[in-house]
């Protein structure tokens, strides 16, 4: 089941620069959704709209099958959320932030504390968040878009500054959080290898248009699909033009013979073929793309 | 009043806890008194002559503490106020926290302006208080000083009170429209001296009474100045509470009609 439908959404600011064409985006209930793509490829304004901080031009959006036109308020009860770099008041400590947040929601103490828990600053006492470091600032945000125990996470670029640890850290909360909580959670990133072993399902936004949606499995059907096989002979010339006689497709680069896999009987076949003509293979292997590749290579089509 | 505006106003009463707005509130709505508690006491003689005065209250008391007041702190300080309120948010890039909690505009706009108007009250009792004590303090430590004998003029003092708090209210409602309209601090602030050093120039100017800034000043200089020329008989206060109204509709309307809440 779906608990966020976006459906021709299309956007653009002062009636000039088109942002985002056509987004329909389909994210099934209970799953980490990653939405990756390039900087200024309409990642924070699709999650803005879906927050209802830009307001909606053309398309429909629906969350938890509601019009989020029509049901602004009561959809953002259930909906925590973080954007950009965080929000958190500086002259007030940890405890206070979250206190001015938890008293729309009714969170008690007992709440805040245990948010304060979870994302380990219960012992930052009185110091004001001001003074945090950017992980400390970014664990507090995420502690605040916690608080109302929200059926759906929308996090833009939380790691964004973080050091490894830190990096880890958030994504094992996040891992938590949704395991134990069942938490929807929807996180942009820019570099896939930040969030690829964190998402279920994974969608690929470039120029605002959306270029992928799927599971993480999906993405790894395309990865095996687009297997390179590299050679490297005493004879390229010749070797080029016994696989033009197999019918592959092939190109020289590099001083280095490259086509695409198709199947180890015909891997093996064009070995002998090469070998029985008497050249030599000093070198062939496969060229995985890892899915950094199939992104790089879907954004840059 | 609605359960959500109550949490809302309680919220943005939490977040000003500790502010630099807070602070201000406190150590402005003091200050004035404090230098003429100080010039009582080095001035001994006169507060002693001042206090037998059967005007004392009147004279001595109600209106000249409000000299300062009227003419320079009150305005200037509603316009560093009200822009350091509204700062909290753009300072700490929270608009877009703000307008992600299930709040309406609405509630949001008009709890912020309440939490103002709040503070302005906040101001005037804690400013009372310290003019109280510029008559109370002189009175315990100078020797042979007697406290005034004529009667406490409470009526006045809330009369007085409530039209210099109703002539506020433009200030507030202006200073709020553009710290909500402009991110920028220095900006809103600009302006605001700007109309504030327009008013003070114009204050005998017969056109005068239309800046919205001047009301203050004019309720302590001569607040029926303008009557000779006008053919309608509208006090300053009638005009501070039309530009109120107007400023706070215009300053929700553009805040509604923002399609960028981030």
């Amino acid at each position: 089941m779906s608990i966020v439908r976006t459906k021709n959404v299309n956007f653009r600011f002062n009636n000039l620069e088109q942002i985002l064409t056509n987004i329909n985006l389909n994210i099934p209930e209970g799953s980490i959704y990653g939405f990756l793509g390039p900087n200024g490829a309409g990642k924070t304004t699709t999650l803005k709209l879906l927050l209802g901080l830009l307001t909606i031009q053309q398309g429909e959006i629906d969350i938890f099958n509601k019009s989020l036109t029509n049901n602004r308020i009561d959809i953002l009860n259930h909906i925590g959320s973080m954007i950009e770099s965080p929000s958190i008041y500086s002259h007030l400590s940890a405890f206070e932030n979250l206190k001015v947040i938890g008293t729309i929601f009714n969170s008690s103490n007992e709440r805040i504390n245990e948010i304060l828990t979870i994302v380990g600053l219960s012992n930052t006492g009185s110091k004001i968040a001001g003074n945090f470091s950017l992980g400390m600032k970014q664990r507090l945000s995420l502690g605040i878009a916690l608080l109302n125990n929200p059926k759906l996470l929308i996090l833009d670029e939380p790691t964004n500054g973080l050091d490894p640890n830190g990096i880890i850290e958030i994504r094992e909360l996040l891992k938590n959080i949704n395991k134990i909580y069942g938490t929807t959670i929807i996180i942009s990133s820019h570099i896939l290898s930040e969030i690829e072993k964190l998402v279920s399902h994974l969608a690929i936004i470039d120029k605002g248009s959306l270029l992928f949606q799927g599971t993480i499995g999906d993405l790894n059907s395309m990865q095996q699909n687009s297997i390179n096989v590299i050679l490297e002979t005493n004879d390229n010339k010749s070797a080029l033009l016994i696989l033009n006689e197999m019918y592959v497709e092939c190109l020289e680069i590099e001083s280095k013979i490259q086509f695409q896999f198709v199947s180890n009987e015909l891997t093996s076949e064009i070995i002998n073929n090469l070998i029985n003509s008497g050249i030599r293979v000093y070198e062939l292997s496969k060229e995985k793309h890892n899915l950094e590749n199939i992104f790089m290579n879907l954004i840059q089509k | 009043m609605s359960a959500s505006f109550v949490k809302t106003f309680q919220s943005e009463w939490l977040k000003k806890k500790k502010s630099l707005a807070s602070w201000l509130v406190i150590i402005g709505a003091f200050f004035v008194p404090f230098i003429y508690i100080i010039s009582r006491l080095i001035y001994h003689e006169n507060t002693v002559r001042d206090f037998s005065s059967k005007n004392f209250w009147n004279i001595y008391w109600i209106h000249r503490s409000w000299e300062m007041m009227a003419l320079f702190l009150l305005p200037v300080g509603i316009i560093l106020v009200v822009g350091l309120i509204t700062q909290i948010e753009n300072k700490n890039n929270a608009w877009k926290q703000l307008h992600t909690l299930p709040i309406s505009y609405t509630t949001i706009y008009f709890s912020k302006l309440s939490i103002i108007i709040t503070m302005m009250v906040q101001f005037f009792i804690i400013y009372n208080i310290g003019v109280y004590l510029t008559v109370l303090v002189p009175y315990m430590i100078i020797n042979n000083c007697q406290y005034p004998p004529s009667p406490f003029p409470f009526k006045e003092l809330l009369i007085q009170n409530l039209k210099y708090f109703i002539d506020c209210l433009p200030i507030i409602a202006l200073q709020f429209l553009l710290s909500f309209r402009l991110k920028n601090f220095v900006a809103p602030m600009g302006i605001g001296f700007l109309i504030w050093i327009s008013s003070f120039i114009a204050l005998r100017w017969k056109h005068g009474i239309y800046i919205p800034y001047s009301y203050t000043m004019y309720n302590y200089t001569n607040p029926d100045n303008h009557k000779s020329y006008l053919n309608y008989d509208f006090s300053i206060h009638t005009f501070a509470i039309i530009y109120t109204i107007i400023f706070i509709l215009f300053g929700y309307y553009i805040y509604i009609k923002n399609l960028d809440k981030s």
